[in-house]
């Protein structure tokens, strides 16, 4: 594969995996106001569930699957323990707040699994090139992490548009309080918010997973390299989270291939520094960003 | 949305007594109310600005937890408590609340607005005047006018059938002439869907014209509580001006 | 707090000397110094106390310990200027200590200064760099501070990693004034402590006037604050580039107790324990950060003394957390900032606070009752004064109280 293929290849893949994050941050951010550094987190916890359970012999759906659904039901968990107890707080309080459980989550995962490098059982999905045309060529999981992640953009932007849970969703995070004029449930709109960024995350670390072998650090350092995405997307946009993704996933690999692996990750938080003097709102962010 | 008369609704008696809002800075925005709305009245609750009557509406409607106000007393909606409820659980019992600012969502549509109520299509809204809206049917609410929005807000509420119907302030930032309107369709829905309304108003004139009983409130306590009949002009602006009423 | 209006009460207050013009001075007795000594001066005193014993034990567990809790506490006070008086919030405390420790590290092997310098260029390099990144995070309001300085945690680890290269690490050679080496841990030690010392009275300084005034507004409602015509913007960016520069001197304090500077010491798992050093401690109170650092230092050798204590009667939980030790502090310190962040938001010295108050509130209670019947029998003797108008007052005045 020529360089422009690599790029194009490795831009698609990377960007599916920090678009999955960060649309996750966009739902909670949108909700509940909160700036959540324990995406990274959640992702850990995806891939090694699912590892756990692919060591157990289930396969890749019933795997995947179950650890999505764990992960969404811990990530609601910590919304009504933790958060709901938060409300009305300093926005700073909640978002340190993000970190220390973050902290503790990777913690816990590295006790209990190690932080060693995490190799599936068996192959779930080939890592052997299918050939494309041309001079692309991709694999099995390549196309799994797309197909995931189209599969949940498309859901999350027609569930927000067309579904009546989608419309509360949206109509607390224009404003929580009429929301609850209007009967609305604030807090459980806001829990099933929490409990999908938790999901899509899991999402994100099982197809990681699939793809590199890795230990829960590296996935966590992976998720936390979604806030240049996030920044640059707008803290608040879905649309957004998509294409933020997407473009710090091209920096990436322009950057690997042309100056060095061990760049990227800072040449993304460079670019991050730069949309905050330039642009802090991000391309698609609709949140006032204002000055003082 | 049916139309056709609606026999009185007992279960839609508001009664009120000893309420007290108490917010966590201390401060007692409502202090020992204690007023009835009967079933299919109107009633206006007037007074200065801070004297407490939009607390009071909260107090009836509900606060969120976050907001740490203390509410104590003894609310009952046909004869059943609802002291302390939540907002949601409170809509659920059929009263509701538009509010003096923030009346509708900005970034969601006029349909999206009134899919939430069960209203799928504009011609399904048969509210006198509400077709102005109905044009505007897939613009983000955010866009209206102040009037328009106040129509949305209150057609949203009626869409739900309220048995008490808490409006704070509607004719705020109106133009008179559109104010006067929608106080008087407030005045020809409650004949339509039954129920009760209650309406806080700085504009006492045009609220004792649409309304049967009038409630005025001072520093948190009711000052003045008769027929609106029975209020003139005069007591109107002694009360306001912090004399007692004749 | 301390009985400041009793003092007032039975302080006596010399009036101006006549004909001298002079205002009156106002001359505390020496019962109302010793009210002023509150609970936290106790607690200082004692840290003291604590700190003395140690350099004078010369055990050098202990003043190793001693040498490590004071560099952080440096940094946590640092850290608590931002945090806990402007009310700003940062993840740029590694960034930071690494820039001070790579420039105290440069300055000192070339030679060019003695001890001191090479902390003063730390904190001005560090200043630097506080201002640059200040300037594209302070100007909006919420967290963009946050994510300026996770950014910047990043660029620097990285370009630490690319200066450093493959020497794994610059060397640092031992503080010196003059001919006077300060290499043993005690006596560098002592430095250390100066230095903290003169920070924290330099801040305290600076927090009990103006300035401490406008980064509390600021603080408790930014948007108040700018309303009312203080330039929000220009103070935070002074609190940040402040504290930056004492995070970077902390930085070069590490570099000189080390004697190593390697860019991978100052990862996003050690800013975060900064962070946590000033919210277990008690953000918005310079003995909070030492509290919290001494607890977030203090602990991983705390473990692996109970690791090795345990290693005959419990093998396997002793091999096991020596093995996760630092993992296990992390958990640790996760847990306790929810902890602290949910129910008590003023940590640890928020706590002491409490008792102080509880054990007042006993205290008092027993005289409560003695004031009360003597203000109302005051309230009385007046009324009586008056006439019976006045003791209706008074009996009013009494069911009032």
């Amino acid at each position: 594969m020529d360089d422009l293929a690599a790029i194009l290849t490795a831009t698609l893949v990377n960007g599916c995996l920090l678009a999955l994050l960060s649309v996750g941050f966009v739902l909670i951010f949108r909700a509940t106001g909160v700036v959540s550094f324990a995406q990274g987190a959640w992702m850990v916890f995806g891939a090694v569930f699912f590892y756990s359970f692919a060591k157990l012999g289930w396969g890749l759906v019933p795997s995947l699957l179950a650890s999505a659904v764990l992960v969404f039901a811990g990530s609601a968990l910590a919304f009504r323990l933790v958060f709901t107890r938060l409300i009305g707080a300093p926005p700073f309080v909640t978002a340190i707040a993000t970190i220390g459980l973050a902290t503790l989550l990777q913690a816990v995962a590295v006790l209990v699994w190690s932080d060693q490098p995490i190799a599936l059982p068996g192959s779930m999905l080939s890592l052997n090139a299918i050939h494309l045309g041309g001079a692309f060529d991709t694999n099995q999981v390549q196309l799994f992490t797309v197909a995931v992640a189209a599969g949940v953009f498309a859901l999350v932007i027609i569930g927000l548009r067309r579904t009546p849970i989608g419309l509360r969703m949206r109509m607390v995070s224009d404003n929580p309080r009429l929301a609850a004029f209007n009967g609305i449930n604030v807090s459980r709109v806001s829990a099933l918010a929490w409990a999908l960024a938790g999901l899509t995350a899991a999402l994100a670390g099982a197809a990681f997973l699939l793809g590199t072998q890795s230990s829960p650090s590296t996935v966590y350092d992976l998720g936390l390299s979604a806030f240049p995405a996030i920044l640059l997307g707008g803290l608040d946009s879905v649309v957004g989270a998509l294409v933020g993704g997407l473009v710090i996933a091209l920096v990436g690999a322009v950057t690997t291939v042309y100056v060095g692996g061990q760049w990227t990750e800072f040449a993304s938080y460079l670019l991050l520094l730069l949309v905050l003097l330039l642009r802090p709102s991000g391309l698609f962010g609709k949140a006032q960003v204002s000055r003082v | 949305m049916k139309t056709g008369r609606v026999a009185r609704d007992e279960g839609a008696d508001l009664m009120v007594a000893g309420l007290c809002v108490t917010y966590s800075t201390g401060a007692q925005a409502v202090s020992d109310v204690t007023l009835s709305v009967p079933a299919g009245t109107v009633v206006a609750v007037l007074g200065r600005n801070g004297a407490g009557k939009t607390s009071l509406l909260r107090g009836l409607s509900g606060f969120l937890p976050s907001e740490r106000v203390r509410v104590t007393g003894s609310v009952r909606l046909g004869g059943r408590p609802l002291t302390g409820a939540a907002p949601q659980h409170a809509y659920r019992r059929g009263v509701v609340l538009v509010p003096e600012r923030d009346k509708v969502f900005p970034n969601v549509s006029v349909a999206d607005h009134m899919r939430l109520v069960g209203v799928g299509r504009p011609g399904d809204v048969a509210i006198d005047g509400f077709d102005a809206i109905a044009r505007r049917w897939a613009s983000p609410a955010g866009l209206l006018s102040g009037g328009e929005r106040q129509m949305l807000a209150l057609a949203m509420a009626w869409a739900h059938r309220p048995r008490v119907l808490l409006i704070d302030e509607l004719s705020l930032g109106l133009a008179p002439v559109i104010a006067k309107r929608l106080l008087a369709l407030v005045r020809e829905q409650l004949a339509i869907t039954g129920g009760s309304v209650v309406v806080v108003e700085q504009d006492a004139n045009a609220a004792v014209s649409v309304s049967d009983h009038v409630y005025v409130m001072d520093h948190g306590e009711i000052v003045w509580d008769a027929a609106s009949a029975e209020t003139s002009a005069e007591t109107l602006e002694s009360a306001y001006l912090g004399g007692v009423p004749s | 707090m301390t009985s400041q209006p009793a003092a007032e009460a039975s302080g006596t207050a010399a009036l101006a000397e006549p004909g001298t013009g002079r205002p009156p001075q106002i001359r505390p007795a020496p019962r109302e110094v010793l009210r002023a000594v509150g609970p936290r001066h106790v607690v200082f005193g004692l840290l003291l106390v604590l700190v003395a014993d140690v350099l004078l034990q010369d055990n050098p567990v202990y003043t190793y310990e001693l040498s490590i809790v004071l560099i952080y506490v440096l940094a946590a006070v640092g850290q608590e200027w931002l945090v806990g008086r402007a009310g700003q919030v940062s993840i740029g405390a590694a960034a930071f200590m690494a820039v001070g420790a790579f420039t105290g590290a440069r300055i000192a092997e070339a030679g060019w200064g003695d001890f001191p310098l090479p902390l003063i260029g730390a904190a001005l390099v560090g200043g630097a760099v506080g201002l640059i990144t200040g300037l594209t995070g302070l100007r909006f309001r919420g967290l963009y501070l946050l994510l300026a300085t996770l950014a910047l945690q990043f660029v620097v680890s990285f370009c630490a990693q690319e200066y450093e290269g493959q020497s794994g690490g610059l060397a640092v050679p031992a503080a010196h004034i003059g001919g006077t080496q300060f290499a043993s841990s005690r006596s560098f030690s002592v430095l250390e402590l100066i230095v903290v010392a003169v920070v924290m009275a330099l801040l305290a300084g600076l927090y009990k006037r103006g300035p401490g005034r406008i980064w509390r507004a600021i603080r408790q409602d930014e948007m108040v604050a700018a309303v009312a015509g203080i330039n929000t913007t220009r103070w935070k960016l002074a609190a940040f580039v402040g504290s930056s520069a004492v995070t970077a001197m902390a930085g070069a304090l590490l570099a000189y107790q080390s004697q190593l500077v390697s860019y991978q010491t100052f990862s996003l798992d050690l800013a975060i324990s900064v962070l946590v050093m000033v919210f277990v401690g008690g953000q918005g109170s310079m003995l909070g950060a030492i509290l919290g650092a001494s607890l977030v230092i203090l602990l991983p050798f705390e473990l692996q003394r109970v690791g090795t204590a345990t290693a005959a009667s419990m093998p396997n939980l002793s091999s096991w957390l020596s093995i996760n030790a630092a993992t296990v502090d992390d958990a640790v310190y996760g847990f306790v900032l929810l902890l602290v962040l949910l129910y008590e938001r003023d940590g640890l010295v928020g706590l002491g606070g409490r008792i102080v108050r509880v054990v007042q509130a006993r205290r008092s209670r027993g005289t409560a009752g003695l004031h009360h019947g003597a203000a109302g029998l005051h309230h009385g003797a007046a009324g009586l004064h008056r006439g019976t108008a006045g003791l209706h007052r008074g009996t009013a005045k009494e069911e009032g109280s």
